[in-house]
């Protein structure tokens, strides 16, 4: 029955992975570039959230997190926004390398940063500050399952945001640009699409979409830290690694995937093993099916 | 003076980080498993010359000569891929070695003390036996040799493989042999630099090897320049010593540190002696044409 209900709270909560994983993804598709900076962002929404429950006394009200959770979304998109600015934009003919040392820099400067505002901000703490929220203790049983009512309600918000954001990319214009561009820059550009505009408005949305991740994932644990990020992102490059740079359909079920494989460890072996497990997959897929188990065989390795 | 030389010292043993990370770079494979060789060079050299009273030179040949076996088996498979893949397989060896450590514990009694890995307490009391003279000779070792590559034909081999793999290979370079002997290559030099880290410091935590320090070791490189062997060894003084002379900013000092590296790759994003360099040529070059001019009809 344990194994059941790591199963169940691993799926549940690996919703969240994929939403990392998604932004992480549509940056790569659309620049062809890894975005170090992605996992900072997400902790800077969350703390931006976290600030909002807490003055505002999230403990017992849920208009107060659902206003926590548009905040955080509003303020990843804006970092989006800047980390493109700062980061990406002025280096688009250098080597590959800088742009990757510029993110690295930009998550340096944010997790320092915020290891100074949560000592010296009152309401943050210096190590791990909480994120309260009237979700804390809700818990019910599925027969003899016990489930967290905070995972299924950020398995719920997860699987919305992924629905409109695949409707998205399908359907509309925009998603339509985005597409063409991951597809061939130069070809889009000379049909006349803005790939600035594109890639202004993948870094946004991306960035929103970690914001909303950075909340739900600060909601599901109680504590947001300046050092979240980090762990977020090496889990990140798992996914997307596993289902193939660029396939979103793939980061989506391949984070429901990490989510179990991730809770199945913990639960049965040691939370420390984890990380080595996953790791340890993500150099198998890499050395056997590099393209990733979800992409089309016409996909590129390098 | 003993706070400057341990600055120079510290700085010469991330020069040894950053040339390994050079290494690679050099065949244009962008690897992130030197942390992982510099952890198992730290523990190995603590592990052989605090437990089993081995001497500091022996020691360090054999954790650089494991590393260099491991970057064989490692650089082998991973032939296949590159980029950013590369990049990720790479952390994921770093990843699995910082775990490693994390759980490892294997402790030995020494003085009536036990002494050894404590799992995720760290490596405390490893007898120091490096300072500034066996980093020194280290550095000049390593730097010499990387000056001597860049002359030779290995160097213009490895040129070759970094622009264009298709072309080299059809020129006849052993792109195989090239890009898994730099790889061990750099695994050694970084398994000696790890060695020579955890003798001089006396302590070690794996959860000091990772990821951060995969990353602050790609700013040695890029912030100095990849295309010559200076470059690196520029990068890693330079960020060495920066911390140090912010001091000033106090607690910003770090976010300081990060705004500096972000401009400099900014306004020099070939890094700064690889820039210098291009200038120099450019400027000599002008010069020239004018000297022509002028001594024409």
């Amino acid at each position: 029955m344990a194994l059941f209900e790591y199963l169940i709270n691993g799926l549940l909560f690996g919703a969240t992975y994929s939403l990392v994983a998604i932004g992480f993804t549509l940056i790569f598709g659309v620049l062809n570039r890894l975005n170090i900076a992605h996992g900072a962002t997400i902790m800077v929404s969350a703390f931006a959230g976290a600030y909002v429950s807490l003055r505002f006394g999230g403990k017992a009200s849920y208009g107060v997190l659902v206003a926590a959770f548009v905040v955080s979304i509003i303020v990843g998109a804006l970092l989006g926004i800047l980390v493109r600015t700062v980061a990406f934009a002025p280096l688009r003919n250098a080597s590959p390398l800088a742009p990757f040392v510029t993110s690295a820099a930009v998550t340096l400067i944010l997790e320092e940063a915020f290891v100074l505002i949560s000592r010296r901000v009152p309401l943050f703490s210096p190590e791990f500050t909480q994120f309260p929220s009237p979700l804390e203790n809700l818990v019910f049983f599925a027969g003899p399952v016990l489930i967290r009512g905070v995972y299924v309600v950020i398995f719920v918000v997860a699987v919305c945001l992924m629905a409109l954001l695949h409707w998205w990319i399908t359907w509309t214009r925009t998603g339509r640009a985005i597409r063409s561009v991951e597809e061939n820059p130069t070809v889009s550009w000379l049909l006349g699409i803005n790939v600035r505009r594109v890639e202004v408005t993948v870094f946004a949305v991306a960035s929103a979409i970690a914001g909303a991740a950075g909340c739900l994932i600060g909601v599901a644990m109680g504590t947001v830290g300046p050092f979240m990020g980090a762990n977020l992102l090496l889990t990140g490059f798992v996914i997307i690694v596993l289902a193939g740079l660029g396939s979103l359909r793939g980061a989506m079920i391949c984070g429901l995937i990490v989510g179990v494989i991730e809770m199945t460890i913990v639960g049965l072996v040691s939370a420390s093993m984890k990380e080595a497990v996953l790791f340890v997959i993500l150099f198998a897929v890499l050395l056997v099916r590099p393209q990733g188990l979800f992409a089309g065989p016409e996909a590129r390795r390098d | 003076m003993s706070y400057i030389v341990s600055i120079l010292e510290l700085g010469g043993l991330n020069v040894l980080l950053a040339l390994s990370v050079y290494a690679t770079l050099k065949v244009g494979q962008f690897s992130l498993a030197q942390v992982g060789f510099w952890s198992i060079g730290a523990y190995g050299a603590g592990m052989l010359t605090t437990l089993y009273g081995v001497p500091l030179g022996p020691a360090l040949l054999v954790c650089g000569a494991v590393c260099a076996v491991i970057g064989i088996l490692l650089g082998y498979p991973c032939l296949r891929i590159k980029g950013i893949y590369l990049a990720l397989a790479t952390i994921a060896f770093s990843e699995v070695v910082r775990v490693f450590f994390h759980n490892f514990k294997h402790q030995v009694e020494r003085a009536g003390k036990l002494v050894g890995p404590d799992a995720s307490l760290g490596f405390r009391g490893i007898e120091v036996q490096t300072a500034w003279p066996q980093i020194l000779v280290a550095v000049v070792v390593v730097v010499c040799v990387f000056a001597w590559i860049e002359r030779s034909r290995l160097g213009l081999s490895a040129n070759a493989v970094r622009e264009d793999e298709t072309a080299a290979a059809c020129a006849g370079v052993n792109i195989v042999a090239l890009k898994v002997g730099m790889f061990a290559f750099g695994a050694f030099v970084a398994g000696v630099g790890g060695g020579l880290y955890s003798t001089y410091i006396s302590f070690v935590n794996s959860d000091n090897f990772g990821f951060h320090l995969a990353l602050i070791s790609i700013f040695f490189v890029s912030v100095g320049g990849t295309e010559r062997f200076y470059g690196p060894v520029i990068g890693a003084m330079l960020l060495t010593a920066l911390p140090e002379v912010l001091r000033f900013a106090g607690d910003f000092r770090m976010v300081v540190y990060g705004v500096i590296v972000l401009v400099l790759m900014l306004l020099f994003p070939r890094g700064l002696a690889d820039e210098a360099r291009a200038r120099a040529v450019a400027w000599w070059q002008a010069r020239q044409l004018r000297t022509v001019e002028r001594s024409g009809p």
